[in-house]
């Protein structure tokens, strides 16, 4: 019976110990995150068409590109002393080198700041990047957008401006 | 235990950084501009006059300049005593406000005046203030003055003599 007693007492303290050595055994893992840089979009510049006459007969479009140059068929065009012809300018910042969707303005109306029921359409929109487009080295890229304005014949006197946007949006991808 | 709840909070670190990537969605806008405007006009203000003048023997010239100063060379005389009406042209421009313009004036030998003589007399050497340019003011005017040269001839016979000119401005 002792021996027997024994026996059990040993298999049970072995019993035991093995329970304790398996409750030691641990792992480790790695966990990582990155803080990235937003994505931002600034607008640095309007789109501004300049000054032009009223069409005396048809009508035409003028169109400003992506390089700021002003062109024109059917309608005259005047140069006033302190008025920049620009394309529309945006810069965009964030992750250097990470590609980026843009999605383009729709065509929209400038309507007459003076006149009620007068307005133009803007259109044919020009870019100077595609989408996706990438950031460059320091996280930048600069969009610029141009378009075309539809004057129309006897297009009434005044300032026209947008009331939709002229919009451009980013998303990284 | 810890293990477990290690790794879980490794989890929702990661997921956490992926959802903020997705969120990224901005936009900005910018504004489009055009100004339709009125076209540039100039009317008659004031005509050139020279004022009376004695011919002589001899060819000279009367300057009107366009501020209104009369000068004379050779052959003529300037009588002090009945100088008669003299003046620069004057034109009044119009159009958009500080809008710049160019000037035009008349080439020498296109503008003759007559009158009694057989001989009509040119008038050439036009200058004007100001000159060759112009900028309208925030009114959207400009007065532009106008002066030239009379060529009289030896013994340019004796009467009114009259004619006509123009200058042209264009937006530039």
């Amino acid at each position: 019976m002792r021996k027997f007693i024994f026996l059990l007492s040993a298999l049970f303290v072995i019993f035991f110990s093995t329970q304790h050595v398996n409750a030691q055994i641990s792992a480790t893992a790695e966990t990582t995150a990155k803080i990235v840089s937003g994505l931002q979009i600034t607008k640095e510049a309007d789109l501004n068409f300049g000054s032009m006459f009223s069409p005396t007969g048809g009508g035409g479009t003028v169109t400003v590109d992506v390089n700021n140059q002003r062109t024109a068929t059917g309608v005259q065009l005047a140069t006033v002393s302190g008025e920049a012809i620009t394309a529309a300018q945006f810069k965009v910042t964030g992750s250097p080198n990470a590609t980026f969707t843009i999605t383009f303005p729709y065509t929209f109306n400038v309507t007459n700041t003076d006149v009620a029921n007068s307005s133009m359409t803007v259109d044919n929109f020009t870019y100077n990047v595609t989408s996706p487009s990438t950031l460059d080295g320091s996280g930048n890229l600069t969009i610029k957008v141009g378009a075309t304005l539809h004057v129309y014949t006897n297009q009434a006197l005044g300032v026209y401006k947008n009331t939709s946007d002229l919009k451009i949006t980013v998303a990284y991808n | 235990m810890r293990k477990t709840v290690f790794l879980l909070a490794g989890l929702f670190v990661m997921m956490l950084a992926t959802q903020q990537m997705k969120a990224q969605d901005v936009s900005a806008s910018a504004t489009a501009a055009a100004n339709i405007i009125t076209p540039i006009q100039i009317s008659k203000a004031a005509d050139l006059y020279f004022g009376n003048i004695v011919a002589g023997t001899t060819p000279g010239t009367v300057t009107v300049s366009h501020d209104g100063i009369r000068t004379k060379s050779d052959g003529v005389t300037l009588p002090t005593a009945t100088p008669g009406d003299f003046h620069a042209a004057e034109f009044t421009v119009t159009g958009l406000a500080n809008a710049t313009y160019a000037i035009t004036l008349p080439d020498d030998n296109t503008v003759t005046i007559s009158g009694p003589g057989e001989e009509d007399m040119t008038v050439t050497g036009f200058t004007s203030n100001p000159s060759g340019t112009g900028t309208l003011a925030a009114n959207g005017e400009q007065t532009l003055s106008v002066g030239a040269t009379l060529n009289v001839g030896e013994s340019q016979a004796a009467g009114t003599y009259e004619g006509n000119f123009s200058v042209t401005v264009a937006y530039n």
